[in-house]
């Protein structure tokens, strides 16, 4: 991906976090007095309709969606279940990531995972394990862009990532609606 | 009696679950556009039909009665695209017809880049208008 | 099972700039939820600009070794125009409406990518689609100790970046040096 994009891609993540921020002084202090850490974290993210991660996610479901639609134009017709994981996979990583992803696997009842090895959202972090949790949230706006794709397809589907050592991913797709 | 030019009349545009996105109308449909958006519409169901069983997205003349013709496109992502047709005219060749609808799902892809538009929501284009124009005119 | 086809003439660099382009419409679309006023959505633009320029500097500085250093408005504009613009945006500028004795000037951008499938609305006239490139320039600037100050107009043909020089920034020396 390009230095533009992945300058742009970190401030989105910037104006998320700054966001949230905001938005977390607002809350009513008396409700948060008194909890201890972990619980307190729970009731800001339940109370955050709007945080970074879904901020970040909205992106990428709009831009997503748009790329699926001018990418499978030009492309035969894709119908089945199978020909749009393998569009995805291919073409629409391709397109979008510049490279195919390196693994799919699937349990045959609508779950699907796809591993990318080197998944470039997560180059410019060292490899490793060090800083996973920092990269978390450069995943989420992939997560819409894959979510997105397979909305425009027809496909309702569940996205999330796991990662264990940068800069490898593996989404997990859960298909909520498959196609008639 | 063989009318000349291509005899297009109506444009239309829909999205999943039959919501109507965006129609154009040339000139020589405004004596009879509510004939001709209700042929439009009736069409739809045979697209449907068609779609499910098609291997590309161009699905050529779908339905037809003594006035008017209907051509259809859908996309991979379930838009569909519907030419009518005055059924007395010249007509245009499978490759022209193939050719307009590549020119309509280009320009709707444009359109709906337009980050003000909300995805589901009527379209208000100049990228369809155009086409559209230019589609008329042929 | 037919064949699939690879995608047909995918060109790298413009499917990198649709990305960008279609990711920065998708992240507008996203503040003007944030923010009623326009005008709030234009400062959030300008910053997020102003920060990828100071790093877009730097990258420029390194890549670009043969361009001289700006001793007036006049070659840096050239260099925005000529040299800058097209390595990022990928399309050309032109300079014009020099005024205040060689202060201000506009960058005209003829296709700018990221307005390519923008139609802003009647009742948005307010906004600064394009504040993004503003912004970076500003920060781009500000990162060689230039200040100025900048803003993207569209108007129906292109974008205009209005660029005035304030001044260039000298190091403080901290307090008690001679």
């Amino acid at each position: 991906m390009s230095l533009p994009f992945d300058l742009l891609h970190m401030e989105m993540v910037r104006y998320g976090k700054e966001k949230e921020a905001v938005a977390r002084a607002d809350y009513p202090k008396e409700v948060l007095e008194g909890l201890d850490k972990a619980t307190s974290s729970l009731v800001y993210k339940a109370l955050a309709s709007r945080n970074a991660e879904t901020n970040l996610e909205s992106i990428g479901l709009r831009t997503g969606f748009l790329l699926a639609e001018r990418l499978c134009r030009d492309l035969p017709r894709i119908s089945t279940e199978l020909e749009i994981m393998k569009f995805i996979c291919k073409e629409f990583w391709i397109s979008v990531f510049g490279k195919q992803v390196d693994n799919l696997r699937t349990n045959h009842q609508g779950v699907y995972v796809v591993q990318d090895n080197r998944f470039p959202c997560l180059t410019s972090f060292s490899d490793g394990t060090q800083y996973v949790k920092d990269a978390a949230i450069y995943l989420c706006f992939p997560c819409g862009v894959v979510r997105g794709a397979l909305q425009a397809l027809g496909i309702q589907a569940l996205v999330t990532p796991t990662t264990d050592q940068l800069p490898s991913v593996k989404f997990h797709i859960h298909i909520k609606t498959k196609l008639t | 009696m063989i009318n000349p030019g291509n005899g297009a009349l109506c444009i239309s545009i829909v999205g999943k679950e039959n919501a109507r996105l965006w129609s154009g109308l040339s000139d020589d449909a405004s004596r009879v556009v509510c004939e001709v958006e209700l042929f439009a519409h009736v069409s739809l169901d045979i697209v449907d039909e068609r779609a499910t069983k098609a291997t590309e997205n161009y699905l050529g003349q779908v339905y037809s009665d003594h006035l008017y013709k209907c051509f259809a496109y859908v996309s991979s992502t379930g838009v569909k695209f519907v030419l009518v047709t005055d059924s007395k005219s010249q007509g245009l060749r499978d490759s022209e017809m193939r050719a307009i609808f590549k020119k309509l799902h280009h320009a709707y892809c444009n359109a709906i880049s337009n980050p003000f538009y909300v995805v589901g929501q009527p379209i208000k284009s100049k990228h369809l208008t155009e086409a559209a124009k230019q589609i008329f005119a042929q | 099972m037919s064949k699939q086809q690879k995608p047909v003439g995918v060109d790298a660099k413009k499917m990198s700039s649709e990305l960008f382009a279609l990711t920065y419409g998708s992240l507008v679309a996203e503040m003007l939820k944030d923010y009623e006023d326009p005008r709030q959505v234009n400062l959030q633009l300008d910053k997020v600009g102003f920060n990828m320029g100071i790093r877009l500097a730097d990258d420029f500085l390194s890549k670009q070794a043969g361009v001289p250093k700006c001793t007036d408005c006049r070659q840096m504009a050239e260099t925005l125009s000529k040299n800058v613009i097209p390595a990022y945006l990928g399309v050309s500028a032109t300079v014009n409406n020099w005024e205040s004795g060689d202060r201000e000037f506009s960058l005209q951008i003829e296709n700018n990518p990221l307005t390519e499938f923008v139609e802003v609305p009647q009742d948005l006239t307010s906004l600064h689609y394009s504040q993004m490139i503003a912004g970076a320039i500003r920060g781009g600037l500000e990162a060689v100790h230039i200040k100025v100050t900048t803003t993207a107009i569209e108007t129906p043909t292109n974008t205009v970046i209005k660029v005035k020089f304030i001044e260039v920034l000298k190091d403080n020396l901290p307090a008690g040096e001679d």
